[in-house]
C-alpha cells in the first residue's frame, strides 16, 4: 500500500483539467498586444527609411537641375 | 520535430507553436494551480501569467533540465505570487512541539476521484497546502521552499508534518 506521500503522487494525474476557453483566448491577447508594439517599430523603421530615400532622390534632383541652370 | 526544433519555433513567437504547446501543457499546468488557488478564476489567472512568462522568455531556458519542469516551475512561483496576493501566507502550529523524526507511516488504499482529492487539498490551510505542495508534488527541498516562502526549515517541516497529520484524519474520517 502506498504512504500518504506516494498516494497524492500517484493521483496527481486525475488532477488534469482542461481550463476554460477564456484562458487561451485572453493569453492570446496578451501575446499579441505584446507583438504589436514590435511590428508598429519596425513599420515606422520601414516608413522611416522610404521617406528618407525620397527626401535624398530630392534633393539630388534639386542640386542637379541647380547646377545644370548655373551653368 | 525535435523539441530544440519546437523550441526554436518558440523563441521565434511562432503561435501556432504556441498554441500547440498549450494545447499539450495545459491541462497539466492547469492542475498546478488549482492545488495551490482554491478558487477556479485564480488559478486561470495565474496560469495566463505563467504561460505568458514561458512565451516571452523563452530564451532564458537554458536547456539543463527538463523543459516541462522549467515551465512548472514558473507557473508555480506564478501561482504562490497570487497566493499571497489574495491573502497573507499564514503557517499554524507550534514547529517546538513536533518531533521531525518521527515519521508515522500511513498506507492509503483509496480510488478517489480529483474531486475528492482536491476537496482535501482545500481543507488545508493554506500554509499546510503550501509546503505539501511544494514538497511533495512538486519535489523541492525543505532548504528551498523556505527560501521561496521566507520561512525557516523547522517552520517548512512542521507544515509538512501538519498538513500529514490533517490529511491522515481527513482520510480517517471518511473512512479509509
Amino acid at each position: 500500500m502506498p504512504d500518504l506521500f506516494d498516494f497524492f503522487k500517484e493521483n496527481e494525474s486525475k488532477l488534469h483539467e482542461r481550463p476554460s476557453e477564456q484562458v487561451w483566448q485572453k493569453l492570446e491577447h496578451r501575446l499579441e498586444h505584446s507583438r504589436r508594439p514590435r511590428r508598429r517599430g519596425i513599420r515606422f523603421l520601414q516608413i522611416g527609411a522610404i521617406a528618407l530615400i525620397i527626401l535624398l532622390l530630392l534633393l539630388a534632383a534639386v542640386m542637379v537641375w541647380y547646377y545644370s541652370a548655373r551653368h | 520535430m525535435t523539441e530544440a526544433q519546437f523550441l526554436q519555433r518558440l523563441a521565434a513567437q511562432d503561435p501556432a507553436a504556441q498554441k500547440q504547446l498549450y494545447d499539450r501543457y495545459s491541462p497539466l499546468l492547469f492542475a498546478v494551480c488549482r492545488r495551490y488557488l482554491r478558487s477556479r478564476e485564480d488559478a486561470e489567472e495565474a496560469l495566463v501569467s505563467g504561460l505568458y512568462k514561458v512565451f516571452s522568455q523563452i530564451e532564458s531556458f537554458s536547456g539543463a533540465g527538463s523543459f516541462e519542469g522549467w515551465m512548472r516551475r514558473i507557473v508555480v512561483n506564478e501561482a504562490l505570487m497570487m497566493l499571497r496576493k489574495s491573502q497573507p501566507l499564514v503557517f499554524p502550529g507550534d514547529d517546538a512541539k513536533l518531533n521531525y523524526e518521527q515519521a508515522d507511516s500511513f498506507s492509503v488504499e483509496a480510488e478517489l476521484s480529483a474531486r475528492e482529492i482536491l476537496e482535501l487539498l482545500d481543507q488545508l490551510p493554506n500554509g499546510y497546502r503550501t509546503v505539501f505542495n511544494l514538497y511533495v508534488l512538486e519535489g523541492f527541498k525543505h532548504q528551498e521552499i523556505a527560501d521561496m516562502l521566507g520561512i525557516s526549515i523547522n517552520t517548512s517541516k512542521s507544515q509538512l508534518i501538519l498538513a500529514k497529520e490533517k490529511l491522515r484524519n481527513l482520510l480517517k474520517a471518511k473512512g479509509y
